[in-house]
């Protein structure tokens, strides 16, 4: 069996500068005084993971430990600092609430927006729209702008868009929280019925019940 | 399998759409707003050197609005494209996909406020009966340099604002030094010999020069001015790709 994602000595330091602000005159001061300017966190030490297709792991850890950093890695909107990552088919992320959503647009525009970050056309979206507002529950709303959303709605909207990509691997960070129940079961609900399609799932949640429940496999992260 | 060169298409023109609808949904006479920054500035530059100091030159209205507009064009491209970056912030540290797409985006809808300026212009074209003749041929390789030429400003310059906040203000200096060096409210002709290869240097005068020779004077653009306008773009086009290539991988990390 091909793994989905396989992870081989992965090391990530990030460089975490001292000012709050980027400007030249910091670098300026900071060449002058001989100093480094910023402070090295080491996230990942040699992390060896592989995740098999099909598999629906779920990822605990505490605050801070580089749960939203391994799955940006694996989303390659990070780079490793050293190390190998290789994904086995495409990707849908959905990482943070509204993220690539615009404010000022309705909910119909937003979804084609998302929808073409996510790599769709316009016609696939169109061929999908009807469900993807179905899921969402929000067929009221569509004509409003999204500033008008509460913080739920955005995580529904967002989430209904992301598993009509048609990925082999959903990345899910700690998103569902906002949801209600009813929302949080039928999530549950297409989590199960991608899995009997063999597709993986990587979630990062603090909610251990669930995971127990509904991963096959547990990865807890440590400092 | 699909190609990703399809999708990514797409992706640019959904952002084009979306960038469109945000500029003029909120003000009604929507694009007006856009015209009438080239066309006040036109308006009292003509004033000053039509009244108080005169060029001696045919067709000075429509020499002055056409520089207005080109320069217009390639202050606001290059700015907006900058600040793309950083506002798409949201998007790049949760999503991939190539970042050069932003900018490519950005670039482009600038150019389709270009085109309808540029209508503007045609209009009083007319109206001043200029002929044109099959030299026109040449204007969509002049406009095709002025494209790559603001694409790969672009890329520095939006690549430099990631890292250095600074860039904004240094950029928009430049740009008022820029105006004066750039042959916009002056012909090449009033400029002294030895400065012209100097002014020439810069790839904006040359291609705003040759785009009013053919469209306006119907005059054979000079070899030589090619020659330098072609070099300078490709290179400023290569110096771009190849900073952005290097840096993009970090955005996330930087925003």
């Amino acid at each position: 069996m091909i793994n989905a994602i396989e992870i081989n000595n992965l090391t990530k330091t990030f460089k975490i500068p001292h000012e709050k602000s980027r400007g030249i005159k910091e670098e300026v001061v900071n060449l002058f005084k001989k100093r480094r300017g910023y402070e090295e966190l080491k996230v990942f030490d040699n992390l060896n993971l592989s995740i098999k297709k099909g598999e629906f792991i779920g990822i605990t850890g505490p605050n801070g430990v580089g749960k939203s950093t391994l799955l940006k890695i694996i989303a390659k909107v990070i780079q490793p600092t050293s190390g190998k990552v290789h994904i086995n088919g495409k990707i849908s992320p959905f990482l943070e609430l509204g993220t690539g959503f615009q404010n000022e647009l309705t909910a119909r525009e937003n979804i084609f927006l998302y929808g073409a970050i996510l790599g769709l056309t316009r016609k696939e979206v169109r061929e999908k729209f009807d469900e993807i507002v179905t899921f969402s529950g929000l067929k009221k709303f569509l004509d409003t702008k999204l500033k008008n959303f509460s913080s739920g709605m955005m995580a529904r909207l967002g989430f209904s868009i992301a598993i009509h990509v048609n990925a082999d691997i959903l990345l899910v960070d700690e998103v569902l929280a906002v949801g209600d129940e009813e929302f949080q079961k039928k999530c549950y609900k297409i989590f199960n019925k991608f899995k009997k399609e063999g597709k993986t799932i990587v979630l990062v949640s603090h909610d251990k019940e669930a995971i127990k429940r509904f991963c096959n496999r547990e990865m807890s992260l440590r400092k | 399998m699909r190609s990703p060169y399809k999708a990514y298409t797409n992706l640019i023109r959904e952002f084009m759409i979306t960038e469109f609808k945000l500029k003029y949904q909120s003000s009604f006479i929507g694009y007006f707003w856009s015209l009438l920054n080239p066309l006040l500035m036109f308006s009292v530059l003509y004033l000053v050197f039509s009244m108080f100091t005169r060029f001696e030159m045919e067709y000075y209205h429509l020499f002055l609005l056409l520089g207005v507009i080109l320069w217009g064009y390639f202050a606001e491209a290059t700015t907006n494209a900058m600040l793309a970056i950083q506002a798409k912030a949201g998007i790049i540290k949760k999503i991939y996909f190539p970042r050069e797409i932003i900018v490519l985006a950005s670039n482009g809808s600038t150019f389709l406020t270009l085109l309808l300026n540029l209508f503007v212009f045609m209009v009083l074209m007319v109206v001043s009966k200029i002929t044109v003749t099959v030299k026109l041929l040449y204007l969509p390789f002049f406009f095709l340099e002025l494209v790559v030429l603001i694409y790969g400003i672009s890329l520095i310059l939006s690549t430099l604002y990631v890292r250095y906040i600074d860039t904004l203000h240094l950029w928009r200096v430049l740009l008022q030094i820029g105006f004066w060096i750039t042959p916009i409210i002056y012909p090449m002709s009033v400029v002294p010999e030895e400065m012209k290869k100097i002014i020439l240097l810069n790839p904006l005068a040359g291609i705003i020069t040759q785009i009013r020779e053919v469209l306006i004077y119907n005059t054979h653009p000079l070899t030589s001015t090619m020659m330098i306008t072609f070099f300078s773009t490709g290179v400023i086009f290569l110096i771009g790709k190849y900073i952005f290539k290097n840096k993009s991988s970090k955005f996330a990390e930087w925003i």
